[in-house]
């Protein structure tokens, strides 16, 4: 198991450097004027610019270049074009809003797709297993940011049950955190809870009619028992890895509609921004943060995997 | 009363393609201490009768008829096919336990199979983990796995195909039951493997006198441990009877037939092996009458008509078939260059022979 | 050195050049593990195993599973490669041709799978399977039909069957529909992996009686691997049992049964449930044990650890194939069944594997 989660992390740290290179490219490539200017500064001094080019090494060899540039993203001093902060310290600025929403619509997406597609695997076939499948669909197809703003214009807009938008600390009280979150916890999960309870419902219906279930019932288990100890056991298996490839896109800023929609102010809402801005380096960042993210968080999966699964372990 | 006791039983699958009869009147009972071969071709309905008798068939699209009687140690009854869910939960596992024919995937892949085992038994008894999993133990040993201690934390796919088996046999043990049901348990197993299994269940049955269901389709396995046998045939019981009646004094076409197709190695190869015509019928369209007649050499117009499973020689009571050729024909036409088999073609007096 | 030498392994006449030459051959698959998945070991699937077959017979090949009858099948037919030895067809060296160099061995020799069901195409109708081998042959499109049809009429199905898919046939009838398809090459050499396991007993005998027929009529060699030490005996002339990937006897049919000399035999005919009521039931004491890993085979006897007779230097040496009389091989140190006249006519085999003792069963060495 140990030199399994060795293995795994050695595999995750050369996709980084495979995505870093990546994004490094497209950086370059994009032709937005010279670079080193831009990110002294519309004000900046001959010697500003000097000292960005030589920080960046921006005569040197591409691969020099590269070098440098991950030294500034690594070391956090990379700036925007824009707003002359740092990247990092915006994406500080923005994480806590993107977590809270990650979190809670996971959790939320998590529960209701699990019941649904154990409710429409147990009772395949049926009116209550159409119902689900329909609405699963449905969620799928249906953008999150038309479902947030319907939901906004529904209950901020019309009935002001929920604020309108903005994000508020979980340090200034719970309750006003966790009420502006309700909304954009449900329009991000909605899609999550379409895709899950399909998955699941298709495992169950798989795992219930495996041999080991009927051995389970051979020896006189309980339904209950059957249910969470050998069905659900190893129907989940599947949904821990779509669920560390979609945790990790949320948190690395994949969310970018729902931020926006709601004004979160969180990292997606920083990504939208500077897309629109043309503003390259917090592009990079946001992007190579993302992929850090995807890439840990599937590594972790593995992990989670191997210990789920013993043939796996096996077979590594 | 006998310890299980099977009446009349019928079983049919709504399927897309029509009804499916996969059990279609059987009756047959098994005493304490007993190995009851079940025999036949697949698809024959060996399975299903066995899983309803442990109410794994229960389905929306099944439906049933007959009764599937229980008896206790205490001389009280069960209809297993009356049974509430709740009821069967108790039984199943703690008085009627099964084995399935493919050991790669009957046991969790995800759990260690001492657990599977101290599963079962924490599912009928009230004894904490630590207790079952120290039973778990000593069953293995007693199945036969070398250090049990440490194999009961394996997992499945760390043990071979016969060890599983071994495994799948301890859990079946876990709670002293009353009927073992062994659907096809060496099928998928080598022949050395296969001995040793059949030996284990032997063994079992003389230490525990517990009653074995033994289903398979190796004629050789039944005549190596069995002491009566129903031959199955397209949803039916067509012979039944013990033993050594069932070698040497078989009433039933289709028996002859399974008896001669088989190459020995205890005989003389012969040129050709003989063969049985044709394939079994499909169970969602039946013949009419005998299910055996499209196949048979010997049919004639009665076989039109079902015939019952009853018994031929008045002297042996025990033994029944159905079928309506005449006792004496049955003995007349059955051999076949000196050993018993089906004949090619029916011979000329068929007709006009007596039947019963 | 030829099989002659040793005083005919092969029955059949001498005269007769062997049609298909397993000469040591060996392979491995290898074990990856590790982060670079370097190879940690092997699988001795096949391990230096020399048999001959002649035009017109029939070699049986048992054993456990595991013990590398599919892979020496496959290797045999140039689907899996070899990774020692040669092989030789008709005299010509098919070990290390390539793809288009084989083309002609291809369609002489031909395989036909265990499962009828996953064995060919659900998505073609049996005609188009059937054309496949034909164009194999080269034979023309127009050409193609009239003879799918006689194929169908020879494994004994109705040529109106042309149109159908695998699946609306029975499992007898796919089996025949892949005996069908190896035929259409016009092959030599048939090489049949359990072609009737997976068939009831009614069927399967249906089907051995095809294949009789058809061998006798297109004088056809098989290649019939099978668990089933019944059925093997019923349609070869020679048989081989391997295990662990050796070969550890090879014998006329007959006398497999009659005389069995190497342990590991004895106990697979043992095992062997008789369907006769009649007989008294023998006290049984099945083999022990599981057959142990073909990654790491323990050196000596490979059958060692299970053989009721094993020695001390059973555990050391691995025992050579020894010619006996009548063209009957074993590699066993303590041979069953054999007569003081059989030690002393015995004479170890050339097909014996390389990594074998050389001292003679009986002699002061083996003791
Ligand atoms: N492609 C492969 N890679 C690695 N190992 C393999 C491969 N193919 C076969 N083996 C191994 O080689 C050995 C021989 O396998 P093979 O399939 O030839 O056995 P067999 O005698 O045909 O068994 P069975 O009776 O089960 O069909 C086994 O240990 C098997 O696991
Ligand atoms: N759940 C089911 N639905 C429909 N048909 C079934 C079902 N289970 C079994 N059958 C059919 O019942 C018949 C008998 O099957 P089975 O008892 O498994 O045969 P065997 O004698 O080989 O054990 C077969 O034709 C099979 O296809
Ligand atoms: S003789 Fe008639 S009743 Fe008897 S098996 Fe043949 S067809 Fe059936
Ligand atoms: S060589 Fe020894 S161990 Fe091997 S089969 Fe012969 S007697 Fe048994
Ligand atoms: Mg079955
Ligand atoms: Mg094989």
């Amino acid at each position: 198991m140990i030199r399994f989660v060795v293995r795994r992390a050695a595999s995750a740290l050369g996709v980084l450097v495979a995505v870093s290179i990546l994004t490094f490219l497209i950086f370059a490539a994009i032709p937005n004027g010279n670079p080193a200017l831009r990110l002294a500064g519309r004000t900046a001094s001959p010697q500003d610019i000097a000292a960005v080019t030589k920080a960046y090494g921006f005569n040197k060899p591409i691969y020099v270049q590269y070098a440098k540039t991950m030294q500034q993203v690594f070391t956090g001093q990379i700036q925007s074009y824009t707003q002359h902060v740092t990247v990092m310290s915006q994406i500080k600025r923005g994480l806590p809003a993107t977590v809270s929403l990650a979190i809670g619509a996971t959790v939320l997406w998590l529960v209701v797709a699990i019941i649904l597609g154990l409710a429409a695997a147990l009772r395949a076939g049926s009116a209550t297993d159409t119902s689900i499948t329909v609405l699963g669909f449905a969620g799928i197809s249906a953008p999150s940011f038309v479902v947030g703003a319907i939901l906004l214009y529904l209950f901020a807009f019309k009935t002001h049950l929920f604020p309108n938008g903005g994000y508020v600390g979980i340090t200034s009280g719970v309750g006003t955190w966790f009420h502006h979150m309700v909304l954009p916890w449900i329009s991000l999960a909605v899609l999550y809870i379409g895709i899950y309870s399909q998955v699941l419902r298709s495992t169950v219906v798989e795992t219930l009619s495996e041999d080991f279930v009927r051995t389970a019932r051979a020896k006189g288990l309980s339904r209950r028992r059957i249910l969470t100890g050998h069905v659900l056991r190893t129907s989940l298996i599947p949904l821990v890895s779509l669920w560390g490839l979609d945790f990790a896109g949320v948190v690395g800023g994949g969310a970018i509609l729902v931020e926006t929609v709601f004004n979160l102010h969180g990292v997606g809402q920083y990504v939208q921004q500077s897309v629109s801005a043309l503003d390259v380096p917090p592009i990079l960042v946001t992007v190579l943060f993302g992929a850090i993210f995807v890439v840990l968080l599937s590594a972790l999966v593995d992990v989670i995997y191997a210990a789920l699964d013993p043939r796996i372990r096996l077979a590594a | 009363m006998a310890l299980l006791d099977i009446d009349h039983l019928r079983v049919s699958f709504r399927t897309e393609g029509g009804t499916v009869q996969a059990v279609d009147d059987v009756s047959f009972s098994l005493e304490p201490g007993e190995i009851l071969g079940i025999v036949g071709e697949s698809g024959s309905g060996k399975s299903v009768t066995a899983m309803t008798i442990m109410g794994l068939t229960r389905s929306p699209n099944a439906s049933f008829a007959g009764r599937i009687t229980l008896t206790g140690p205490d001389g009280a009854t069960t209809d297993l096919l009356a049974a509430s869910n709740h009821q069967l939960e108790s039984i199943r596992g703690a008085r009627v336990a099964m084995i399935f024919q493919d050991p790669m995937t009957a046991l969790n892949p995800v759990h260690r199979v001492g657990d599977q085992i101290a599963e079962q038994i924490r599912a009928h008894e009230p004894v904490g983990k630590r207790a079952a999993t120290a039973r778990a133990v000593d069953l293995l040993r007693r199945v036969g796995i070398p250090r049990p201690d440490e194999r009961a934390r394996s997992f499945p796919h760390e043990f071979s195909g016969g060890m599983r088996q071994r495994v799948m046999i301890a859990m079946t043990l876990s709670c002293s039951p009353q009927v073992l049901i062994a659907d096809e348990p060496t099928t998928a197993l080598d022949v050395t493997i296969q001995a040793q299994i059949l030996a284990e269940i032997e063994d079992l049955r003389a230490e525990t006198g517990v009653g074995v269901l033994l289903i398979t389709h190796d004629l050789g396995v039944i005549a190596e441990v069995a002491d009566r046998v129903a031959v199955m045939y397209a949803g039916r019981v067509v012979e039944q009877g013990d033993l050594r009646t069932m070698f040497t004094d078989p009433l039933h076409p289709y028996t002859w037939g399974l008896l001669g197709s088989v190459p020995r190695i205890d005989k003389d190869r012969p040129g050709r092996l003989p063969t049985i015509p044709g394939a079994p019928p499909s169970l969602q369209n039946t013949p009419k009458g005998c299910h055996f007649a499209p196949r048979c050499p010997h049919r004639f117009e009665r076989c039109g008509e079902v015939p019952p499973l009853e018994a031929a020689d008045a002297t042996a009571p025990g033994h029944l078939d159905r079928c309506w050729l005449a006792l004496d024909t049955k003995r007349k036409v059955r051999i076949v260059n000196g050993t018993i088999g089906l004949p090619a073609a029916s011979p000329a007096g068929a007709d006009t022979a007596g039947v019963r | 050195m030829t099989a002659t030498e040793t005083g005919g392994e092969a029955p059949a006449p001498a005269a007769t050049a062997p049609l298909l030459e397993i000469d040591h051959l060996q392979v491995l698959f290898p074990v990856r593990a590790g982060m670079l998945g370097r190879t940690r070991a092997h699988v001795h699937a096949v391990d230096d195993v020399t048999i001959n077959l002649t035009e017109g017979e029939t070699l049986g090949l048992v054993g456990e599973s595991g013990c590398g009858k599919t892979t020496l099948a496959r290797t045999v037919l140039r689907l899996t490669k070899p990774t020692g030895g040669h092989l030789r067809f008709r005299g010509n060296d098919i070990t290390a041709l390539g793809q288009r160099d084989l083309r002609p061995f291809r369609a002489e020799v031909q395989m036909v799978f265990q499962d009828p069901q996953a064995s060919l195409n659900p998505r073609k109708r049996v005609g188009q399977i059937i054309s496949a081998g034909l164009a194999l042959r080269g034979m023309p499109e127009k050409d193609r039909p009239a003879r799918v049809r006689e194929l169908l009429a020879q494994v004994g199905l109705s040529p109106e069957h042309v149109n159908r898919f695998p699946h609306e046939f029975s499992g007898g009838q796919r089996q025949r529909v892949g005996v069908a398809r190896a035929l259409a090459a016009e092959p030599r050499l048939i090489v049949l992996d359990e072609p009737v396991s997976a068939l009831d007993v009614s069927i399967q005998a249906q089907v051995v009686n095809l294949l009789d027929d058809l061998q006798d009529r297109l004088g056809l060699s098989y290649i019939f691997v099978a668990h089933d030490l019944s059925v093997v005996r019923h349609v070869s002339d020679r048989i081989a049992v391997m295990y662990l990937g050796k070969i550890v006897e090879v014998s006329p049919a007959e006398a497999l049964y009659s005389r069995p000399i190497h342990p590991y035999t004895e106990a697979l005919l043992d095992s062997v449930p008789i369907p006769d009521a009649e007989r008294a039931r023998r006290a049984r004491k099945p083999v022990q044990g599981d057959p142990p890993s073909a990654t790491a085979p323990p050196p000596g006897c490979r059958f060692a650890g299970r053989c009721p007779h094993a020695t001390d230097v059973c555990r050391r040496v691995e025992p050579p194939l020894v010619a006996y009389p009548g063209g009957h091989l074993a590699a066993c140190h303590h041979p069953r069944n054999v007569s003081a006249e059989d030690l002393a006519a015995a004479v170890i085999s050339p097909s014996s594997p390389a990594s074998s003792g050389d001292s003679l069963p009986g002699s002061e060495a083996a003791l």
